[in-house]
Order: C-alpha cells, then sequence, then structure tokens
C-alpha cells in the first residue's frame, strides 16, 4: 500500500470509527454502514482540509469507493503540484 | 442533558462536531436536530419530539435566505419588498414566543439574523428602498427587543463570526447547493465553540478572581525605577492603551470579578502610584487583596487563594513576565495563565477577546460580589476583635429570610448546586429545569435562605431542597455559601425546614451526607444538629423528641 493509500483509509477510519485492519481497499459505499449523506460531506471535508484540496460540487456525490477516492485525490493533487510548477 | 437544535437548514454536522467537542467535559449529554426545516411544526405542534423532551438547552438557528428566498428574487412591486421581509420576521418571532411560552423551564438560543453572501445589490445596497442589509438590521433589532422580554430567550451572536473569521472561510457555497447547509468545516467548528461559549456562559462556568502585576501589565514601565510621573499612563499615546486595559478591567470587577493585586515592589511606592496616579481607574479599594511584595509570587498566589477561599481553578494570572507565568503554571497548573500580548497597545482587546469572563445575565448578587467580599474581611477583622463567639453573632444582626424558592430565585438556586462544594451535604448538581420542576413538584419543597446583616445584605446564601414522604422528610440537598460559613445560619435553615416538617405532621426528618474532596466543612453538620446516625453517612432525627438548637443572635423573618 502507498503512501496516499494509507493516508486516505486513515480519513476513513476516522470518520466513520472503524479501525484501519477492518477496511479494504476494495470497499464501496454498501460496505460501510454510517456512510449516508451526512457521513459523505464528513468524508469530503476532511480530505479536503488533510490533502489541503477542493473538489468540485459535481465531484463530491462521484466519490462512492474507497478507490474513487484515492482516484480523485491523486488527480487533485497532481493538478496542484503542476500548477506549481 | 438534553440539547435541541432546531432550524431551517441540515444543522447535522454542527451538531456532531458541537457533540464531540462536549462529551469531553460533559460525558452525559444528549443532542438533537430537528428534521430539515421542521422547526415551525416543531414549534406549533403540542406534540412534537421537541415538547415531550423538554430539552434544557435548545439552539433556534434560521438562515435568512432559505427564510426570505422567494421574496428576494420576486419580481412584484419593488417598493413592497422590505415590507414583506420585515412581515416574514415577524411571523417567525411570533412562534419565538410560543416556543419559550411552552418551554418556559429550557433556555432557549437564537443565532441573530444575517445573510451569508455579500451584500447582494452591490453598490445598490443601502442605496434602494429594497436594501437586503436593512432588512437585516431590522430583524435583528426585532430579534433583541423580544429576547429581553423573554426570561429564557438569548441571542448568539453568530453575526460576529462574519466579522472575525470573513465569509470565504466560514461559508462553503457547494454545501449550500448539496446539502442545504451554508457552513464550512471551519464555519462548522467556529460555530461550534461561539454555542459552548454561550451554554458556558448560561452554566456560570466562569473564572472568579482576575490576579494582576503592576509594572508593565497596570501601567508601562517600573514604579520603583520611573517614579510615578513617568511611568506610561495617560489619556493619549501609549499611556492611553495601558488606560484603556484598566477600564476593560474595571468593567469586569463591576460585574462581580475579584481582583487581586500580586506584584513585586516596594509596597508604599506602589500604593502611592495606585491611590493617586491621576489616570489610575483601579485603586487599591477596588482590589479584594493585595500582595505587593518581594516574594515569591507562587507563594503569593497561595496566601490570595487561602484568604479569599476560592480554588486554584478559579484564577486567572496575568503579568507580562513569562518568567513568573511559567512558575504559576508550573506550580498550579489549575489557574489559568494567558499570555499578555507583548505590546500594549493590544492589551485592551487582550481582556476583551478573554473568553473565561462571559456572562449571559448580570445577577444582583453579581453586582455586588466585590463589595460583599469587603464586608466579609470586616466581620473577619470584628470576629478577632471579639473574644466570645456569641457576642460576635449578636454583634452582626443578622437578618434570615427564609422562605419557598421563587422564579426569581431559580436561576441562583441552580447555580449554587452547580458551584458551591465547600458546604454542601450532597453536591447533587441541579439545572434550571431541574429546579424549576422542584418547585412544582407536590412532594418537593426548595427552600431559600437570604441574610442581612449590619454589614449589608449577602444575597441568597442557602438553599435546601426536601422531598416530603407521608411520614417523613427527606433532606435531598442542603447547601450553604462560602460567604456564610461559620455564623450559625445553616441552623436558622434547618430549624425552618424542621418547623416545616413538624406543622405538616410529619414524625421523621433524615438526610444524607455525602463525602466529597472538598466538603468537609460540614461533615460534622448533622451530628452537631443532634440527628442520629443509622447506617454509614444517614442520619436521622425524630421530630416528636427533637431539641432544636437555639441561635437567638439570628432574627427569623419567613417569607411565606
Amino acid at each position: 500500500m502507498n503512501e496516499l493509500e494509507q493516508k486516505v483509509l486513515t480519513v476513513f477510519s476516522k470518520v466513520f470509527n472503524i479501525s484501519v485492519e477492518n477496511l479494504s481497499l476494495t470497499f464501496t459505499k454498501d460496505d460501510i454502514d454510517s456512510w449516508d449523506s451526512l457521513g459523505q460531506l464528513q468524508l469530503i471535508m476532511s480530505f479536503e482540509s488533510e490533502f489541503d484540496i477542493k473538489f468540485k460540487t459535481q465531484e463530491i456525490n462521484q466519490i462512492t469507493s474507497i478507490q474513487k477516492s484515492i482516484d480523485y485525490i491523486k488527480h487533485l493533487t497532481d493538478v496542484s503540484s503542476n500548477n506549481v510548477n | 442533558m438534553n440539547i435541541y437544535f432546531l432550524g431551517n437548514y441540515t444543522q447535522e454536522l454542527i451538531a456532531k462536531e458541537f457533540e464531540v467537542i462536549t462529551k469531553k467535559e460533559t460525558p452525559d449529554i444528549n443532542v438533537f436536530v430537528s428534521g430539515y426545516n421542521q422547526y415551525k411544526q416543531e414549534i406549533i405542534n403540542k406534540e412534537s419530539l421537541l415538547y415531550s423532551l423538554k430539552p434544557e438547552i435548545i439552539i433556534l438557528s434560521l438562515d435568512l435566505f432559505t427564510l426570505l428566498d422567494d421574496l428576494i428574487y420576486t419580481e412584484s412591486k419593488m417598493d413592497s419588498r422590505i415590507d414583506r421581509i420585515i412581515d416574514r420576521i415577524e411571523e417567525n418571532i411570533k412562534l419565538f414566543i410560543i416556543l419559550s411560552d411552552n418551554l418556559s423551564g429550557s433556555q432557549i438560543f437564537i443565532d441573530n439574523f444575517f445573510f451569508f453572501r455579500p451584500a447582494t445589490m452591490a453598490t445598490l445596497e443601502y442605496n434602494s428602498s429594497n436594501s437586503y442589509l436593512e432588512a437585516e438590521e431590522i430583524s435583528n433589532l426585532k430579534l433583541t427587543e423580544l429576547a429581553r422580554k423573554l426570561h429564557n430567550v438569548k441571542i448568539i451572536d453568530t453575526k460576529s463570526l462574519i466579522k472575525q473569521f470573513g465569509i470565504n472561510n466560514l461559508f462553503d457555497e457547494r454545501m449550500h447547493y448539496i446539502a442545504k447547509s451554508h457552513w464550512s468545516l471551519n464555519g462548522i467548528k467556529q460555530l461550534s465553540k461561539l454555542y459552548i461559549r454561550y451554554i458556558n456562559a448560561y452554566k456560570g462556568k466562569r473564572k472568579k478572581c482576575l490576579i494582576l502585576d503592576l509594572d508593565n501589565t497596570l501601567w508601562g514601565g517600573i514604579i520603583g525605577e520611573d517614579g510615578i510621573e513617568n511611568i506610561q499612563l495617560s489619556n493619549d499615546g501609549i499611556g492611553k492603551a495601558f488606560y484603556d486595559f484598566q477600564r476593560e478591567i474595571y468593567k469586569l470587577y463591576k460585574r462581580g470579578i475579584l481582583l487581586v493585586l500580586n506584584s513585586k515592589n516596594s509596597k508604599d511606592i506602589a500604593l502611592n502610584a495606585i491611590d493617586n496616579h491621576p489616570y489610575m481607574i483601579l485603586r487599591s479599594k477596588h482590589f479584594i487583596c493585595s500582595k505587593i511584595n518581594w516574594n515569591n509570587k507562587a507563594q503569593n498566589l497561595e496566601e490570595i487563594a487561602q484568604e479569599i477561599n476560592i480554588g486554584m481553578d478559579s484564577f486567572v494570572f496575568l503579568d507580562d513576565s513569562p518568567f513568573e507565568r511559567e512558575l504559576i503554571s508550573t506550580r498550579f497548573p489549575e489557574v489559568y495563565v494567558p499570555e499578555l500580548p507583548e505590546d500594549p497597545s493590544e492589551y485592551p482587546n487582550f481582556i476583551r477577546k478573554l473568553e473565561v469572563f462571559d456572562f449571559l445575565d448580570i445577577t444582583k448578587d453579581d453586582l455586588h460580589r466585590n463589595e460583599m467580599y469587603i464586608e466579609n474581611k470586616k466581620r473577619e477583622y470584628l470576629k478577632t476583635s471579639i473574644n466570645n463567639i456569641e457576642d460576635f453573632y449578636y454583634s452582626l444582626k443578622m437578618i434570615a429570610s427564609i422562605g419557598r424558592v421563587t422564579d426569581f430565585d431559580i436561576p441562583r438556586i441552580s447555580q449554587m448546586t452547580q458551584k458551591t462544594n465547600q458546604f454542601n451535604l450532597t453536591t447533587k448538581r441541579y439545572t434550571m429545569t431541574e429546579i424549576k420542576n422542584f418547585q412544582i413538584a407536590e412532594n418537593y419543597d426548595v427552600y431559600v435562605l437570604n441574610l442581612t446583616d449590619k454589614f449589608g445584605d449577602n444575597g441568597i446564601v442557602g438553599t435546601a431542597i426536601v422531598k416530603k414522604e407521608s411520614k417523613k422528610t427527606v433532606i435531598d440537598s442542603f447547601i450553604l455559601s462560602c460567604r456564610v460559613i461559620g455564623r450559625t445560619a445553616e441552623t436558622a435553615l434547618l430549624n425552618y425546614i424542621i418547623r416545616e416538617a413538624i406543622k405538616s405532621g410529619k414524625r421523621k426528618i433524615s438526610g444524607e451526607f455525602i463525602e466529597t474532596k472538598k466538603n468537609s466543612p460540614c461533615n460534622n453538620f448533622y451530628k452537631s444538629h443532634n440527628f442520629k446516625q443509622i447506617r454509614k453517612n444517614y442520619w436521622v432525627a425524630n421530630l416528636e423528641t427533637y431539641k432544636v438548637k437555639d441561635i437567638p443572635w439570628i432574627k427569623i423573618n419567613g417569607t411565606n
């Protein structure tokens, strides 16, 4: 597991109160009970403050699995580091 | 404790954040959130969850954009828009009155009104007869006017967060569109903190005493070296900063915060400046106690705590010297030792921003607290100058007024149960709602003791909550303020309860003593009042044979 994946899992663990060992990269919304619409917002807000990124409004509801979170965050952090260069 | 969030937008995230922070200090808290935009139904429908729960605290928050959405974008006659906005606000204010009436034992907090976006009419704002900001201001005036009339409604100045943090920092348009809540992550944090601040003020959680240094704190410079003419304290320039700083502290003094000096100086030189400098606001008479000497400040503080008889966690220590601050915070970690700003021009703002002296109401007792402590000192002096203790009691010319609790006393009685630790037989903490429930319950009585003496009115200094069983009176709580410990006032209160019990045909009176770290001043109470211990810490007296302890030096006024 790379560093980004690990960080993403830590955020999931904090937001949904599940230990990292009990999370899997293959989890989707259906695998986590407390991942409801409120959970979605908390998750997005936590990602934004953890990775210093900002999701577009339309992107927020597309984060429906752990893998998709990682992909989006990777994309968003790449964009912002490209801007710096 | 139940806290209920009511509003017209999604408050869940705020409630969650609020709960997480509050649970650390108050584990027994339950947070409820009304359904999205359900506040009207909850208030109007007598069967709603809100009314069946009777929460101790209600936080009501209305977003103006949501409230006025249809009016803001309406194309109808422009000149009537502001009137329609005001009508809408007034409809809501009527709901607040219903809520306050239906839950008269609850504390209701209402966020003041604001638009979470920049002025919507750009340069026309304030220059048209349809200014939104004018509508916002009128709404807030009406709200403030209302809150002053209702005993259980207080306004939360949420709008002030915008001044402090800015619109971009507090709000998130994305949240407004996808979650029907306009707050950003930071906004949620700041709003929760603000709510907690108001609730702490409501609960009376605040510091009691401010300990002050002199040189480079109350004035600029060092009095022992610069002399009274050269210290910085005046009505212009940097001297004005120290003058304003003192004026801010004086405001706290007027609210009943006790002031103390702890300064390394030659006493005479310092006192001369304090009492004779033309721009000194705080004179010696404003300090309940002064330690101006060359001793270690921690040792001084220890003596101060003993003299004014309050716990270390009630003190705030202000000193410009990092060394002294370090000394105090290491030696007494319970004392709050904030860092004074480096630049004295920031001193006045520093006091304004201190969040440890928050009030929601100023009670009569708060206003007179400083006088009362000083009167107490005179009494102490009298005590040492009279040999016979009974002569001392007589010399005080005490008058006790005892009666059942009135609505007016409820905040003070709740405050006493929450904050009194020393003369408190059972240390049961009760909220205003709980006291109100005791007051109206048939099988409970709440008694209030007020004590006056030749030095002045001590205010409400005692309370007792008793449960009336068929043949027996059970003392649930019995509390005496530390201001009047050692003056037999507790006997006056107990005798009154006993007389009432006998009058209503009770045969026995019983009570419990629950020991805590702090309540040793009353551990002998039942024994010294002729109660018998029938099991550990459980005391009973037989009313048919009870020997009343006479206290002829206190005149009793029954008030009902």
